[in-house]
């Protein structure tokens, strides 16, 4: 395949990939999570985001 | 071109390192992540787990590595597909079901953005394939200048 093709395919991947992994680090609606279930062996900080343990 | 393929490398191998770790670190939870899939069947996502995490850490290392930077490539996009599968059929069986993706940052539910998200690192990682099979190429790699 062309280089240039395959470096550019590569560039706009790479963007689009920051592009996700910043918008899915964005703080997200919690509800429906079942924090209960989860946090017991996930850990405070899994627990505190999204979701928040229950006090 | 030649930053982004580095950035490209370093992108890819900390995503599946960092994935790998957090993973181990939050084994437990991990587990009942993987036990949401409807693509595992009940009780085996004791163990899935510990061969999906030891093969996120090689490739995130493989990465690093430029003899198995090639193999590596591929083999995070296999394992990229994977998960992108087990997402859309998640999706479609048991919508609202736990993601487990970027584990402990954002534990949260499997929407279809997910699946974006992976569809594009699939891309990332095949494009890096692409390029690292063919460095093998010794006119290739002395015109793309190496990393």
């Amino acid at each position: 395949m062309n280089h240039k093709l395959i470096a550019t395919l590569r560039l706009i991947f790479l963007l689009g990939s920051v592009l996700f992994a910043s918008l899915s680090l964005a703080p997200t609606p919690s509800e429906g999570i079942k924090c209960n279930e989860f946090c017991g062996s996930v850990g405070p900080i899994a627990c505190n985001y999204p979701c928040r343990r229950p006090e | 071109m030649k930053l982004a393929r580095a950035l490209s490398l370093a992108f890819l191998a900390a995503l599946f390192l960092y994935a790998g770790i957090d993973k181990a670190f939050h084994y437990g939870g991990f587990v009942k992540a993987l036990g949401g899939y409807v693509v595992v069947p009940d009780g085996a996502e004791r163990f899935f787990a510990l061969p999906v995490i030891l093969a996120e850490l090689m490739v995130g290392v493989g990465l690093l590595l430029r003899p198995w930077r090639a193999s590596a490539a591929l083999a995070g996009a296999v394992l990229l597909a994977a998960f992108t599968v087990a997402l859309a059929i998640n999706q479609k069986v048991a919508p609202g079901a736990e993601c487990g993706c970027w584990f402990t940052v954002t534990l949260g539910k499997a929407t279809p953005s997910h699946i974006g998200q992976n569809l594009v690192l699939l891309g990332l990682a095949l494009s890096v394939w692409l390029d690292e099979r063919k460095g093998h190429d010794p006119a290739a790699s002395l015109q793309e200048g190496g990393l």
